[in-house]
């Protein structure tokens, strides 16, 4: 069999998740032995044509050049992944979504006329279907292990569907709500991050989306009862992951 | 039983630690932010014995949280490698409600299919309790006939009980005895001491609320309760974030997984500890899933502990330790919801 063909593609992100390619390192060589990169900008200037097999998706759409761009990936590959919080959900660029554009854009252009961009940015499975998704901002080093590793040996990979809090407590960690009454989202979080965050005394942002069957109301009944301002709920529920049908129901029980 | 039972005076515990410490590795507990977490101890480290409780139980030196279990490399065959073990260990500062925990561990963890990585475990460790005279409203261990805040006879190799300037220490085994047995170091243990250690536990055990009425009759009471409202108005609250499993002495579920490397042709077998309030552990293929609602899932953590453990095993799941109500970020307390379905004022 040849070897899989793969390429990465970069959108509105900061090119973090690709680098998490690259800092495998130890075992970079070894993946070489299995794949051949046909398009990795950030990696090499080799470029080869189109179809490849696996497309590697980063960054959030927020433009109509970016809406061809990602549709045409879409084309050319015949499996998506989307990599990272951007592709995934959005993440940090989906915080104009809630803003004036006109506002936005000129608080960061001198020349805000020469932008052209949608009113709300989004992951990438709003316009293309996507195959897979590793979640993180930035992805998780073995969790991109585990799926390039479990596609080229037929395995379902295993990626954590609930909440961080399992890694957290797995890590001995006291919770940061009960010891600190933080703005923590880990419970409604998709864990497979071993807690980095937590573990290093820092509260969830959600970075990784929603967990499966996350319960956002319950956890903002707990903010509530911590006595935090719900304006500050709900622009946590915003932060990342504001895009998601299970964010934003956290951001709408703030009231 | 002289033989057997010691006074060290507390000036002294560090000496006896030293002397541990050249043959042993040592756990104990030592202070964290909020609580307490047990520690291999390093020279010269501090262990804290007066606490009330850690957040994750001594389970873990038996069944850690993730664990290797083999790895193989494929090479004409397929090689396996099993893991080397530790070296024998001291579990120092074990408190009762934990003890108990290991023996119901023993029956989970042993049968007809004895779990030869718990066991090998199991066999080097040696477990030193203490009597807990530090309880506090989170516990109910009184609510088990066997239970409460020292141990008797069972479940030890070694025994501690906190006189205030002095621990009396009693052997339940003969790896226990072999701890107590430096010239110089130990004090006889007077009638004194046992009466000091009498009262401090009627003290103790003042202090723990029974909070469960009836346990012979508590599977008949949640079977005739199971559609109660209370348990829906619960499962509003919970996270489903397995706090109350990760932290609990007797639970010991896990998740199995293959971890492949790069090169495709070695890798490792690992468990890691998993939790029945989790969405994705029930789901079988094709995406059934037993307990696909909530309710369902925070029912089967106290259903499974009060009343189908005693069939699976001969025993109890819980010990009273407190550590599902005390961990619960949404304040969920079985005790307290079926103390509201018996119809009690609920205390908070």
């Amino acid at each position: 069999m040849d070897k899989p063909k793969i390429a990465v593609y970069k959108y509105s992100s900061c090119a973090g998740c690709q680098l998490q390619f690259i800092n495998i390192e130890s075992e970079l060589t070894d993946l070489l032995g299995h794949i051949h990169i046909s398009y990795f900008k950030e990696a090499t200037s080799l470029e080869e044509d189109p179809p490849y097999d696996i497309g590697f998706i980063e960054g959030s759409v927020t433009c109509p050049h970016e809406e061809e761009k990602v549709k045409k990936a879409r084309e050319d590959c015949k499996v998506v992944v989307a990599l990272g919080a951007c592709a995934c959900e959005g993440c940090v660029n989906t915080l104009k979504n809630y803003h004036d554009l006109n506002d936005v854009v000129s608080r960061v252009y001198p020349h805000p006329e020469y932008i052209h961009t949608y009113e709300q940015a989004h992951g990438i499975d709003h316009f293309i279907k996507v195959d897979a998704y590793l979640h993180g901002c930035p992805v998780n080093r073995l969790e991109l292990r585990e799926l390039i590793v479990s596609v080229l040996i037929g395995k379902k990979p295993y990626l954590r569907p609930h909440a961080v809090c399992a890694e957290c407590k797995i890590n001995e960690n006291e919770c940061l709500i009960q010891t600190e009454k933080a703005l923590c989202l880990g419970s409604v979080t998709r864990g497979g991050c071993n807690a980095v965050c937590t573990t290093n005394g820092r509260p969830c942002f959600g970075c990784r989306g929603p967990n499966e069957d996350a319960n956002p109301e319950a956890l903002v009944e707990i903010f509530k009862r911590d006595g935090h301002p719900l304006d500050e709920i709900k622009r946590r529920f915003l932060y990342f992951s504001g895009d998601t049908p299970v964010f934003r129901k956290g951001a709408e029980a703030c009231v | 039983m002289e033989k057997d039972a010691v006074i060290l005076l507390k000036s002294k515990v560090r000496h006896w630690l030293d002397l541990l410490l050249e043959k042993y590795v040592v756990c104990a507990p030592v202070k964290n932010k909020a609580d307490y977490k047990f520690t291999e101890l390093e020279p010269g480290m501090e262990p804290c014995l007066s606490y009330t409780r850690t957040l994750i139980p001594p389970k873990k030196y038996l069944h850690p949280q993730q664990e290797t279990l083999f790895s193989y490399k494929r090479t004409d065959g397929m090689e396996a490698q099993l893991p080397e073990f530790e070296k024998k260990t001291v579990v120092l500062g074990v408190h009762p409600c934990d003890a108990r925990a290991i023996q119901i561990y023993d029956v989970v963890f042993g049968g007809d299919l004895p779990d030869i990585y718990y066991w090998h475990r199991r066999k080097n460790t040696i477990i030193v309790a203490i009597s807990c005279t530090e309880p506090d409203e989170n516990c109910f261990c009184m609510s088990f006939s066997d239970c409460g805040p020292t141990l008797d006879k069972k479940g030890y190799d070694l025994l501690l009980t906190d006189l205030g300037d002095r621990y009396v220490m009693e052997a339940g085994s003969l790896e226990g005895s072999m701890l107590i047995q430096h010239p110089g170091l130990f004090d006889r243990v007077t009638d004194a001491d046992i009466q000091a250690k009498g009262r401090a536990l009627e003290i103790a055990k003042l202090r723990v609320r029974s909070k469960i009425p009836d346990i012979k009759g508590l599977p008949a009471f949640l079977e005739r309760h199971y559609e109660h409202d209370v348990w829906a108005k619960e499962a509003k609250k919970c996270v489903s974030c397995g706090a109350c499993t990760m932290t609990c002495p007797t639970c010991f579920c896990y998740h199995m997984e293959d971890f492949n490397r790069f090169n495709l042709s070695e890798g490792e077998r690992v468990r890691i500890w998993d939790s029945c309030q989790l969405f994705d552990f029930a789901e079988v293929a094709m995406g059934e899933n037993f307990r696909r609602d909530r309710e369902a899932r925070l029912k089967w953590r106290i259903y499974h502990k009060l009343a189908y453990w005693p069939e699976q095993f001969g025993t109890l799941g819980c010990t009273g330790c407190g550590r599902c109500a005390h961990y619960c970020m949404a304040d969920i307390d079985m005790t307290r919801s079926m103390a509201e379905i018996r119809g009690e004022s609920i205390y908070a």
